[in-house]
Order: structure tokens, then sequence, then C-alpha cells
């Protein structure tokens, strides 16, 4: 009589037999980076990590918001979520990667090696965020189940060993074509991403051969995008500087980036600011730092300066999203570029336009202007400039500076739309710091910035820094200090205090408390340890 | 009982009536004679503890007089001396104890079907013979049994009904009388339900059962039914209760309050077993109304009412916003965002510029809809010998109180019950229901309009809708923002066929098919907001869309049963075996489109081509049942009952399908015994119960836990088009089965004075192998399968107590009911999950898991050098902000039980706060009446809960939002007991999940209070009328509470953001032809 009882799922097949053929072999595939699409706030995870760090606020009261303030705990949803994120993925591609054997008689072989390949390198990327974030993790390359689950966290030197062997085998099948908005992942990718594995885990000799394999295609497959602001619009999404990126599809898989970083007059929130820091981060173009630079004046800060000043953020008295951008307390109306109309300016009157008078441009395109919510601009993951700049680093760390390091470091500095001066100190300190600074201008706002400041260790000093937004009607009469790291400090130059205008004084957005024994890793989160015991908490966390 | 009761009479020269009447008075006869035959006859009696039949024998020798005792009916009849065949007409009159005329008394000739009622004056006349038994009953009364005899007039006094033990209760496959119950079964009289005036049937049920809680936590019509447990939770899953009309589960909202005839709850697992698989949580039996023969009637009653919120956030002003909100900022150590200067200019333009500088009122500008409900039933019930039908017909139509918010109910039931032959009989029930559910496409209006500031804008004077929060406007969107529209249309028959060979043994078929649709179409209509320049500003929803969704669904139930029922001497015997089964398959499919040109034609196809998606379903379970149960008494004294049920269900792999759950009870009527005649005249009746059994339940969302299946909707872009992907998402259990659950139940039921009942009950019910969905390792990368995880215990007892009485004419009834229930987990394979509500082990379910919060940081936790003393908080802390305890969780002597604390407030700080689940709930409802007049109150509550609410709900500036007018008693130098925090922008201290969002949720509702008259039937009779009643009722009217303001003490965790509580007042008319 279990006849009647007996009754099966009527919407999915089994998994018994799954992966016996090609087509099945290439669903799982795509489930393996369907996984990319973590985000948080419907934000790509990998553009989140800027409001973690000195560069970037998170206005909304969120996970991300107190993560950032320094008080995120082993419950913060970020923590949890982008665990979970990473670990669904790699579960997927352990599955393909153990599996597919059932079906390797029914693929041709160089087919099966790719699908293979690719599955490695995704499950090789996951585990990168998840070393740098958390540290040591538990190394999980099988399916798991309820019986076997309760692992320990295998040392981070061991999961590096782990990824840059994965990706090393990876890039022998992988495609050598670069087409980012193939969506596959090439031959260049899984080497880009073991050369910043290398570099964020001091594996200078790895770090130096990856990037050095890359650097070999320039010309047939890579090259820097002589237009530095394209790449961050659709127009750009193909370039042959970007190496891997996550696809995005209006209908299929969309963002919100232009509600988050447009402006209050161009029908956004801009619930992610840049700190004004980062805005006298950038050289004038003498190559020098504000505080230096002759060409440096106060009065006009944003003028003579790096051209990616003007590309990364959208400062007082650009154009921007359509409207003449203004953040002056004074300024109630601006020109309105769609219209040509005088209209009046959120930016002034608003009280949630932007608390710093910035906004980041990176990411943020009018053509999304009437659809702010549904942007299909594909994030980057990893671009070539960083390959250079990685080379470069590692080269230094290495004690191997030769013309290669200056090639790199001025290739990026040089491009047509930025054409700075190039560096040529001979001090290998100096030209560390000039790596490090370059870093900062070329990639902020691509969330690379809390990867850099966890390994260089100096987040407990930017991080304890308050957050500061614009005089809401002047500029400073001088510029801050400049260090090596082209963070800039106010001393002399004066902040209000609690409860002073902030008319003629610099606006306190946020004050963050950064923990030096605690917060250069995420904790464990709390459920994992209750689900496994094995696991023990990074210091200072419970 | 004529068995075993005895009298004592010693008269000399007595008259028989008095002789009766003394026999009334010592004991529970009643007897009924022709006055004209008794006249004139004197005895002498000399008896002492006689057994009465003995009695009668002896003084009515020599008399032309006999006697018959049915229970405690003694007729005495003149020996008859015509002829016993003839047929003849007699006639009488059925009154009560007052003398006032019974309309409608059932008067038949016991074992056959003919029948009359009585008329308007309480006058019958039917065609007997004289060895005929008349029997003579209505509802509330002790029936009564008169031989025919020689008489031809038969006036009839019934004695009202005031311990109820001859009530018949329903119970599982059959009803018991109430004085032999062993289980715990409650019921609730059709009275007591039809007083509430609420849409959702579920809602009566508040307040009126021992152990029975409803809790409503919505007041969104439609969805503004309760939940009932029974008893408290058992499983971590789903805990609502089985309910079954006429033996079909149906959701109790589904059927109109009218036509329901009585309600049963059975609470133990001896009651409930035999519904086996999914009666853990309890069961509720629900009897529709039934025709009876040659009675036509007509009735008709229907209300009107307006429903208002109970209670609503008072937020404050736009300059209060500005003001506060800088404190809020400088508090913090930020720039203020309002300069002076520009608070001053709007304090000065507000009063002409409502479009630059506003100053809205949220929530009463979105809750502008009237609120207003009716209902109407009408019920045409008749029939001859035969066939008898009822068919009724509800109409129920309810607005909400904000735009676009509505719920209609249409509900048609017919029930026929046919006498095919003296053996076979058929009933054929049909139920039709349709019901609309109308909302604004969103259903966040009230979360919006709760932490909007005053100072945004939400319709501008050309009628534009203003910005909003970022365009996310509740005044726009509940008005203009599309629909959502569900409706679900549903029938369930239910065809039954009873053959009865002879009296003790009836065998039963029921097929019962269910099928029912929903229709889910929400349109979200694009909403273009403006700034105060008329300019566009945001539009949110960016573009309109449309989800168009059709789900079928049918269940089939079939069940057999054959139930034996003999009596041998003093030994009742019952016994009852069945098979059931049962089927579900859902069926569904959606339709997506986005981009519509013309909004007004909310259907698919004139949605934009683009991006268009079709989406469908199915699944199925089904279930087994082989069950039995035997009932024995003896003598009426002694009661037992033994059920056994074997279940199958397809939720579980093979191996693992099946499961056995048995169950025992007993009973002793211990004032049936001889020696408790002394205390019989205080305690009538005296009944101990015991019940002990075994509940099985399967009921887990996945309907496949052991297969291991691919998840088909994952996919990627590749060069600009979509792939489809499949992989393994969740975690398949191959070992899941039965969660069980074992019931213990003590009760006893007694009766003072003839007057007073007292139901009370002691339980203790533990659930093994529970099913849940544990927290497994994030690092699988899949799902959490549903395991038999854990172990929870319940216990409790109820308490029920009525009296009913009358002084002259007015007639009062009070009941009271309360009853608690403990519960704990026992074990969860030690697995924690986190967040506000917590399962944890000895602890309650759904526990509330946060920080201990001890007052407020003052200035003396600082030292001269500005350091805080105590351990380190979240974010900025300062001065005012809400203090954590510093949990011990640290061992510093090594013992092994931590001494002192870490010295920092976080995650390990949480403890269990409180409870959720509420204790002591109550229900006290008295009635009277006094010459047409009655009033009846309705006082339900709950002794002691915990009420949470976090987020914009209660917390000052929660994401940027605004604060409420009681938020101006924050912390300050001067203010250090204040009801709030100090004010704080973008901190996050005081937004921590701790015990200083917790409130005492205990109360005291006037649930209900309704005054009604009924017109004198001497006046409607000239217009046919037999019955006429104006009520006018309220419901929710006041509430005894120290809740947060701005809240229903009802309100569920959360943030405040959901549809409010209502009360309402309602103006009704019952009238009957």
């Amino acid at each position: 009589c279990d006849d009647y009882l007996n009754r099966m799922p009527l919407n999915n097949p089994s998994d018994e037999t799954f992966l016996s053929n090609e087509t099945e072999m290439k669903m799982a595939l795509t489930a393996c980076y369907s996984d990319l699409w973590l985000n948080f706030s419907v934000m790509p995870f990998m553009l989140t990590f800027d409001y973690l760090t000195d560069i970037g606020y998170e206005r909304d009261v969120s996970a991300l918001q107190a993560l950032g303030q320094g008080a995120g705990d082993a419950t913060n949803k970020v923590i949890v979520d982008y665990w979970k994120g990473f670990y669904n993925g790699i579960s997927k591609c352990n599955n393909l990667i153990q599996n597919m054997d059932r079906g390797r008689a029914n693929v041709n072989a160089a087919t099966y090696a790719q699908i293979k390949a690719e599955a490695r390198f995704l499950r090789a990327l996951y585990y990168s965020y998840l070393i740098e974030l958390y540290g040591d993790v538990p190394l999980v390359t099988e399916v798991l189940s309820l019986n076997n689950s309760k692992m320990a966290r295998t040392p981070k030197s061991a999961v590096v060993d782990f990824i840059l062997k994965e990706l090393t085998e990876a890039s022998g099948d992988m495609v050598e074509t670069n087409n980012p908005v193939s969506g596959h992942a090439s031959k260049g990718a899984a080497l880009a991403i073991k050369a910043r594995v290398a570099l964020y885990n001091e594996r200078w000799a790895d770090a130096i051969s990856a990037s050095s394999a890359v650097m070999a295609m320039e010309g047939t497959q890579y090259a820097l995008e002589s237009n530095y602001s394209k790449l961050f619009r659709n127009e750009g999404e193909a370039s042959k500087e970007v190496i891997f990126s996550v696809q995005y599809m209006v209908g299929t898989q969309v963002h919100t980036l232009y509600r988050l970083f447009g402006s209050r007059n161009a029908s956004a929130f801009t619930n992610k600011k840049p700190a004004y820091q980062l805005a006298d981060s950038w050289e004038c173009v003498d190559g020098l730092p504000i505080d230096k630079s002759p060409l440096f004046n106060p009065k006009d800060p944003f003028k003579n300066r790096d051209p990616r000043l003007g590309y990364t953020l959208a400062v007082p008295g650009s154009e921007f999203l359509g409207f003449q951008f203004e953040t002056h307390g004074d300024s109630i109306q601006c020109w309105n570029y769609l219209t040509n109309k005088r209209v009046n300016n959120l930016e002034a009157t608003h009280a949630y336009a932007t608390f710093t008078g910035l906004c980041w441009r990176k990411y943020a395109n009018v053509e999304n202007r009437l659809a702010s919510n549904q942007c299909d601009m594909n994030p980057i993951i990893i671009r070539y400039a960083e390959v250079l700049l990685t080379y470069a680093e590692a080269k230094i760390k290495a004690g191997q500076i030769d013309a290669s390091v200056y090639e790199a470091i001025n290739k990026v500095r040089n491009r047509p739309s930025v054409n700075m001066p190039p560096v040529t100190t001979t001090d290998p300190t100096e030209l560390f710091y000039a790596v490090c600074r370059e870093r900062k201008y070329e990639f902020a706002g691509e969330g690379l910035r809390l990867f850099d400041i966890r390994r260089w260790k100096i987040a407990e000093d930017v991080m304890n820094e308050p957050l500061l937004g614009r005089m809401k009607k002047a500029y400073p009469d001088k510029a801050p200090r400049i260090d090596k790291f082209a963070n800039a400090y106010y001393e002399g130059i004066p902040i209000a205090s609690q409860g002073e205008s902030a008319d003629f004084k610099m606006r306190v957005v946020d004050r963050r408390i950064f923990n030096a024994e605690r917060d250069y890793l995420w904790p464990i989160p709390y459920i994992e340890r209750q689900t496994n015991p094995e696991l023990v908490q990074n210091p200072n966390y419970e | 009982y004529s068995q075993s009761a005895t009298v004592s009479v010693d008269a000399k020269h007595i008259s028989l009536s008095n002789l009766f009447n003394t026999i009334e008075r010592q004991s529970e006869f009643l007897f009924t004679y022709v006055n004209a035959d008794v006249e004139n006859v004197y005895v002498d009696v000399k008896i002492k503890n006689r057994n009465v039949g003995s009695v009668l024998s002896e003084v009515l020798k020599g008399t032309n007089l006999a006697y018959s005792i049915n229970d405690r009916n003694i007729n005495i009849y003149k020996v008859s001396s015509v002829n016993q065949s003839k047929i003849r007409k007699i006639t009488g009159k059925v009154s009560d104890s007052n003398g006032d005329a019974i309309i409608g008394a059932n008067v038949v000739v016991k074992g056959t079907t003919n029948g009359t009622i009585t008329d308007i004056d309480g006058n019958f006349s039917i065609e007997v013979l004289s060895s005929d038994v008349l029997l003579i009953s209505y509802i509330g009364f002790l029936s009564q049994e008169i031989k025919v005899g020689d008489n031809s007039v038969f006036n009839t006094t019934l004695k009202e009904d005031a311990l109820g033990l001859d009530e018949v209760v329903v119970v599982g496959f059959g009803t018991q009388k109430k004085a032999n119950l062993t289980g715990a079964v409650s019921s609730v009289s059709v009275q007591e339900m039809g007083k509430r005036q609420v849409g959702q049937t579920s809602l009566a049920l508040q307040g009126l059962v021992p152990g029975v809680a409803v809790t409503q936590r919505s007041g969104q019509p439609g969805a503004d039914g309760g939940t009932i447990s029974i008893r408290g939770k058992t499983t971590l899953g789903n805990n609502d209760a089985l309910i079954l009309v006429d033996g079909v589960e149906m959701g109790l909202n589904n059927i109109d309050a009218s036509m329901i005839e009585s309600i049963s709850v059975l609470k133990d697992a001896a009651s409930a077993a035999i519904y086996g698989s999914r009666a853990a949580n309890g069961v509720i039996l629900v009897t529709t109304k039934r025709a009876e023969a040659d009675k036509f009637s007509v009735s008709y009653n229907a209300y009107v009412g307006q429903q208002s919120v109970i209670d609503s956030p008072n937020k404050v002003d736009a300059i209060d916003h500005m003001l506060l909100t800088n404190i809020a900022y400088t508090n913090t150590g930020k720039s203020p965002l309002y300069s002076d200067s520009y608070i001053q200019s709007y304090m000065t333009n507000m009063l002409t510029d409502r479009d630059q500088y506003p100053n809205t009122d949220w929530l009463s500008e979105t809750m502008t809809n009237n609120g207003l409900m009716q209902n109407h039933f009408l019920t045409l019930s008749g029939g001859s010998k035969r066939i008898r039908t009822v068919a009724n017909f509800g109409y129920f139509d309810q607005n909400g109180i904000i735009e676009n918010s509505n719920f209609k109910r249409y509900t048609f039931r017919m029930n026929t019950d046919m006498d095919i032959s003296e053996k076979f009989s058929a009933r054929i029930d049909a139920h039709l229901a349709l019901t609309k559910r109308l909302s604004p496409s969103r259903d966040d209006a009230f979360s919006w309009a709760n932490r909007i500031p005053a100072n945004q804008a939400g319709v501008l004077s050309n009628g534009q809708w203003g910005e909003g929060w970022n365009g996310d406007n509740p005044i726009a969107f509940t008005r203009d923002g599309g629909l959502r529209k569900v409706d679900n249309p549903s029938a369930t028959l239910n065809f039954s066929l009873t053959y009865k060979p002879t009296d003790w043994l009836t065998v039963q078929g029921i097929y019962s098919p269910n099928y029912w649709e929903t229709h889910n179409t929400a349109f979200s209509k694009m909403v273009q907001t403006y700034k105060y320049d008329g300019t566009p500003a945001y539009a949110s929803p960016q573009m309109s869309t449309l989800n168009d969704q059709s789900d079928r669904n049918l269940r089939n139930l079939l069940t057999g049963s054959v139930t034996f029922d003999k009596t041998f001497g003093v030994h009742g015997v019952k016994a009852m075996v069945g098979y059931q089964q049962e089927d579900f398959r859902n069926d569904g499919h959606r339709g997506y489109r986005e981009k519509f040109v013309f909004p007004d034609y909310p259907v698919l196809s004139a949605g934009g081509e683009e991006n268009q998606k079709a989406y469908g379903w199915a699944s199925e379970w089904a279930l087994q049942s082989y069950f039995g149960r035997i009932n024995y008494d003896f003598n009426d004294k002694y009661l037992f009952e033994a059920n056994v049920r074997y279940d199958g269900s397809s939720k579980f792999a093979t191996g693992n399908k099946w499961g056995v759950f048995p169950s025992f009870s007993a009973g002793w009527r211990v004032s049936e015994e001889p020696f408790w005649n002394k205390i019989k005249p205080v305690v009538d009746n005296f009944k101990v119960r015991a019940s002990w059994g075994q509940l099985g339940n399967q009921n887990i969302g996945d309907n496949y836990p052991f297969s291991s299946d691919l998840n088909l909707g994952l996919q990627y872009i590749f060069n600009n088009q979509v792939a489809s992907g499949a992989g393994i998402t969740a975690l398949a259990n191959k070992l899941i089965t039965w969660e069980t659950t074992s019931v213990t139940d003590i009760g006893v039921d007694f009766t003072l004075l003839g007057k007073l009942n007292i139901t009370a009950d002691y339980f203790y019910k533990v659930t093994d192998d529970i099913l849940l969905n544990l927290d497994v390792p994030l690092i699988i990368g899949m799902t959490a399968p549903a395991q038999n995880a854990g172990k929870v215990e319940n216990r409790g007892w109820d308490l029920g107590i009525s009296y009913a009485d009358r002084i002259g004419d007015f007639n009062y009834r009070m009941a009271l009911n309360i009853s608690d229930v403990r519960n704990k987990v026992l074990d969860l394979k030690g697995v924690n999950e986190t967040g506000l509500t917590v399962n944890r082990e000895g602890e309650e379910m759904n526990s509330l898991y946060a920080l201990e919060a001890i007052g407020y940081i003052q200035p003396e936790d600082y030292d001269a050098n500005g350091a805080y003393l105590h351990a380190t908080q979240y974010g900025n802390f300062s001065v005012g902000d809400i203090k954590y305890k510093d949990q011990l969780t640290v061992d510093t002597d090594g013992d092994g039980i931590p001494d002192a604390g870490d010295g920092v407030i976080n995650t390990s700080d949480r403890v269990i706060i409180g409870g959720t689940i509420p204790r002591y709930t109550f229900g006290l409802s008295m009635s009277g009446e006094y010459k047409g007049v009655d009033l009846s109150v309705l006082l339900q509550g709950v002794g002691k809960a915990n009420g949470y609410l976090y987020g914009q709900g209660i917390q000052p500036f929660y994401q940027g939002g605004t604060v409420q007018e009681q938020h101006k008693d924050y912390w300050t130098e001067d203010n250090r007991n204040a009801k709030f925090p100090r004010l704080a922008f973008n901190e996050t201290n005081n937004t921590q999940h701790s015990s200083f969002w917790m409130k005492n949720a205990a109360y005291v509702r006037l649930k209900n209070i309704q005054l009604g008259y009924s017109i004198p039937k001497k006046i409607i009779n000239k217009a046919s009328i037999s019955n006429l009643r104006f009520y006018i009722s309220a419901d929710n009217l006041f509430t005894l509470e120290n809740f947060w303001d701005g809240f229903d003490v009802e309100a569920p965790v959360g943030n405040g953001g959901y549809y409010p509580q209502m009360k309402s007042l309602s103006f009704g008319v019952d009238v009957r032809f």
C-alpha cells in the first residue's frame, strides 16, 4: 500500500545522474558562476569593501555601516552573508569538480578540462576573499554532508598554497582569449587573481611570475584603456583592460549603483559617500601632493589635479549626471544640462544630499537616470592596471627593482587620459610608498582599499580618524598634511566639534573605532561556531 | 440514574402531586402527568433510601395509574382502557418553568420520524397511538418522554438543562454525551460565538475556551484573523490547530460564524488521537447547522459597523523633527543637519508654502479609508421527513483604514440529509466560498508612515505626489501604487453514506473533495513623485510590473468506518474501526511583465514584451491511516476509552513512512456512587478523568525532505545572454520521520448546587523528534534540511467555571476561563541559532535573546579623565545611552564557571531576557437578559507576556527616520530617569536588541460589549415574525495595558510597521420568520 504514499518531486529532477553530459556540466558551471552575484542590499559584494575603510562612508544604518564603525560582531549580517555566500559558491564548484567524472566519456577532453578549470578558478576566487576577510578558514574541497562537516580552520598559508596551486593548474586549461563580456574566466584571469593572492600574502616570487605571465599577453589580450573613465561606464565593459568582471543584465540580474552613488538632483540617493579626505589624496598634475605642490590653490582645490580625481569623484563645480554639481551651502540653484535650465539645487538644500560634499562618479552612469535600480554595468573584479601595480610592488618587496618596475608604474600613470608625470625615485622605500599611493589613486571606489590598509597595517591609523565632509560654505584655507600613503590629516584646519555649525569648519560625518588587536580580521560567524565547535574564534571577538 | 438514586419520604395522606414534588426536590427526577389524572388521589408513604421505582410501584398500586422511567424523566399515566392501535389526534402546550411558551420545541413520536414543532404559542398537535411515547425536546432544556396512554391534552413543562450533562458533544468520528467524556474536550455554544462582530471566525473564539489562545497580530482586512494555539506550542514549526468543518479540513475563516451549530475543541491526546497524524496541536471540530424535519424557517441577520485603529504612534511635527535631529547629531559629535536660520525660515514659510516647507502627518494622511464593514447572512431551512435541507448565504464586506484595502467574502453552504430507506441515509453537503482581498500593491504603508519625518512632502498643493522618503510615499502608493488582488474561490463537497443494518451497527463512508484556487494579481504601478517646484523627483517603483499567479489545489479525503454501539445490561460498549486516506496536489503558474504603457490595464498582455517571464510548479503529498477506538462504560459510572492510529506519510522515505499513535483514557463518575448521596445536594456531579496518548506530526514545509534534487533556477549571464544553471542547493535528509507528542491529562468536572459548573485540567506534553530546520554548518554551502531535532515540553492547566441563574425575570450567566502553559525546550542537539528570537535548551521556545539593559550611562560612570569605568559598549557611546550588563563570561579561577565579565559588550553578553508565549490567558463573559433586553460583556486578557518593538516603531531616529512625541522624554543631565535614552543619530549602541525595548504585554481587554433588544412577540407575531432582535455591539473598545504608547499590546515582535489592530462599533439585526 506504499504506492499511494510514494510521491516524488514534480518540479526538479533527482541529482543522482546529474553531470552525465556536456549540457549538464555547463549548467552546473553556470550555477558556480551565479554565486558571483553575492551582494549586500543589491550592491555587488566587491564594491562594498570600500565602506569599511577610510575612503568611503555608508549612510544607511546597516550592518555595513556598523562594520565600518568598528561595531561589527560575529552576528553582523555582512560577516554572516559573505561567509555563507562564498561557501555556497565553493559547494557548487566542489560538486562539479568531484562528480563530473560521471560524464567524462560523453564530453570531449578539451571542453571537459575547460569546464573543470573554470570551476577550480571560481573556487579559488571565492577562497581568496574568505582568507583575506576571515584569516584561517576551513578548506572544503569536496561535497560535505551533515556527518563530515565539522571541520577545523585550515591555516591561511595552507589555503594560499591551495589557491596558488589550483590557479596555476587551472590556467593551463582555460581559454587565452580575453573577452570580459563572455562572462567566462580566461587564463589571464586565473593568473591575475593568482598574482593578487600572492601579493596579498607576500609570496613575491609567485606574484612576480603570475603578473609577468599576464603582462606577456599585453597587446594581444590585455591593454590599459586609454580612456580611464570609460572603464566604469557600460561602453567600457568589453575593454581590453578588464580581465574579469561580474555579468549583469537588465531582466536577469541588476544592481542599484546609480541610486547608491548618484546625486540628489539626478534622482539618486547618495547612500554611499566618498570621504572628503579621499579628494585631498590625489596629487597635483606636477606629481606633488597638495601640501607640497605650488599648483594647489586652496580656494579652488580641485584644479590642477590628477585627472583620476575627477574621474573617480564628482567634485563641486563639475558636471555630474546632467547637472551642475555644487555642494556649497549658498548655491541654492544650479544648471540642469538635460533641460538647459537653472533649477533648484538639492545638493545644497536637501538634508540627505551627500554629507561629504562629494559623490562617487565611478559606476554612476547617466543612462541609468530614469531606472536607477536597473543598472547592469558589469562591476570589475580585476583589471590590468592592478596586475601592473602588483608586479611593481612584488618586485620592490622582493628587492628586484629594475626598469620594468618603473615601466609598470608609469604605464598606469601615463595612460593618455591620465598623463601624470612619471615616478622616478630610486629609494626602494619611497618607491614602495609611490606604489601604495598609486593604488589609492587608481583603484579608489573599486573595493580594493580594505585589503591594502589591512596588509600595510595602516588601518589602525586611518580608521581611527573622523570621516570628514566639506565645509558647507568654504574650503580649508590651506592643504591638509598628506602622508606617504597619500592619506590626509587636517591639523590646523578647523573641524566642527560637537554641536558646532559646519558652515566654515570641516563637517564630522562619522566617527569610527578600529581596534588593532581585533579588527584586522572579521570574526567567524557566531552561528557557524554553534554548529561546528571545531572552529576557533579570531582574537578578541568573544 | 434511576438505578442509583434513592429517595426518602415519610408522609400521611399526601396528594400524589405533593409526593412527586417531594421526590423532585430530593433527586434529579422530573415528573410529567396530566393534572386531572392525579387529582384527588392521596396516599400514605413511609420510605427511607429506597429506589424510586419500587416506591412508585407501591404507591400507585390500587390506582388506575402507571409509571415509566426514562433516565430522569418519570411519566405518570392512566392505564389505558381504549384500543391501543387506534390513531387519534392529541394536542398540547410546551412551556418553560416560568410558564412562557417554548416556540419551536420538537415533539416526535419516539422511534419514528413522525414529529412536529410547537407554534408561536407553544402549542402542538400530532397523530399518535396510545402505546406511543412522545419525545419533547428543545435546545437548552432537558428532554422529556411522555407515554401517550389515554390522555389527549398534554401540557408539559420543560426543565432547563443547567448541568448540560445530557448535552451531546461532537468528538472525533462521532458524538459523546458530555457526562461520558473521558478526554479534555471543550465545547463552545453558538450563542457565545455569535456575539462578536468579526469578519474572521477565528477571532470569535477569543477568550471563550480554556486552553485556547487566540492572538490577533494584524488589522488588515482579510488578514485580521487570529492565530489559534491550543495549550501552547508543541513544535518549532507550524503550531496551527487542525480545524475540521463537518470532518473536512477547512480554514475557520472561510466560514461565517452564523453557519456554526457547535464547536468542540479536542485538547488532549486521547481526544485528538483519532486524528493522529495532524492533531498534535489540538483539533477544532466545527459542526454546521442542519435542517429539521417538517419545519420551514427563514432567518436573516446583518450588521454594519465601523472600525478604527486602536492605537497609533504620535509623531513630532516638522519643526520639532528638525530641532531634535540637530540634538541627535550634535550629541554624537556630528555637525547639525539643519542650520538655525533654515529652521527659522521654515517656521515662517511653512504657514504659506507647504510644498517647500511641508508639515506632513504621515499616519493620518495615510489612514483615510472609512473602515466600514457589513455582514449579511440569510438562512433557509426546511424539509420533509425524508429529505431535509438548509441553505445559507453569507456576504461580508470590510473596508480597511488605508485606501484600496478591502475584504469581501461570499459564502454559500447547503447541507442536505436524506433518509433513503430505514437502513440507508445520506448527507450531501456543499460549501462554496469566494474571498476577495484587495490591498495596495505594496504592503509597507505603515512601515513608511511610521518612519518618514513630517518635513517631507506627501501631497503637493497642485495635487502631485510629494517626494516622501526618496520616492517612498505611503500616501501615494496606497492610493495610486497599483493593487494586489487575492481571489480565493473554493468548493468543498461532502458525500456521506450511512448504513445502519441494526440499531447497534453503523457503517459509514465519506468522500470529501476540496478544490480551491488562489489568484494573486500584484500590479505594482509606477508612482512619480515631484519636488516642491513641480519637477519630477523619484519614481517608485521605477517601472510598473505585473505578477499574475494562479494556484490550483485539490485535496481528496476518503474515510470509511464501522461503529458498534451496544449496551449489555450495565456494560456499555462502543467500538469503531476506520480507514482514511488523503492526498493533496498543487499546480500553479505565474506570468510576469513590466513596463505598462497603459497602467489602467493591469493584465499581462498590456505589458511590455521585453523581459516577460513565465513560471510553473507542482507538488503533492499523501497520508494514509488505519484507526480504531473502543469505549467501555460500566453502569455509566466507570468509563474507559482506547484509540490507536497507524499513520503513513509521503513526506518520509520508504522505511520511515509509518508511525503508530496510541492513546488511553478513563473516567470515574464519583457522584454516581451511593456514598456520594450525602453531598449530592451540594455537589450534584463529580467526575475525575485521566488520559495519556501520543500524536504524530509530519507537517513540514518541504514535501520531499528525503529527496536530493536539483535546483534549476541558478542562472548566469554569458555573452549578454542568460544561461540556465543547475545545482544542489538544499541538503536532503533520508532519515527524517515522524515527530511524536505525548500528552498526559488529568481533569475533574463537577457541578455545585446545580448551577456552578467547573472543569479543571492539568496536562503535560512532551514533543520528541521535533521536525526542525536546524542550523547546519554554512561551509556545507547548502540550506539546512528538516531534521528530527529535539524535544520540547509544555505543562499547564485549564480551568473553566460557569454559572447561570435567574432572579425573577432576570436571567444571567457568567463564565470564566483561565489557563496557563509553560514551555521549555529540552534538547536541540546542542545547536543554538542566533537572532532576536531563539530556541535554547532549558528555555522557552522563541525566547527573546538580547543584551540586558541596566539603565542609562550616567556621568558617574566616567572617571576624572573621562575614561568609561565599565565594559566598552557599541560605537560612540556616551552619557544617556543605554547601559548594558557585562555578563559573566570569563572563568578567572579555573573552576569552569564564568565569574567575570570580559570588559566589552558584545554577542557573548546576550542572554534570554524573556519569553514570547502568553501566560495566564483568560476570558470572562457575563450576560444578562431582562424582558427582552439583553446585555453581554466579554473581557479577555493575558496575565503575563512580553512584547518587543524595535526599529522605527520605537527607536528614535532609527535609520534616519523621525521621533514620536514620547521621545521628547529623553535622557539629559537633568532628566536622568527619562523614558528614552539620549537622542543619537546613526549610532548603534541604543539600537542593539536589549531588554530596554521589551515591555510587559499583559492586558485586560473589553473584547466585546453588546446591548440587544428583542421586540415582544405579541407585537411581531402579527407580522408573522417569530423573532426580532436589534443590537449595538462594540469590539476592543477598551484595553488596560502598559505597553509602548502608539501600538496595540498584541503588536507582533517587530518594528511596528504592521497593519494595526482595530476596534469597531456595530449595529445589527436578527430576524426569524
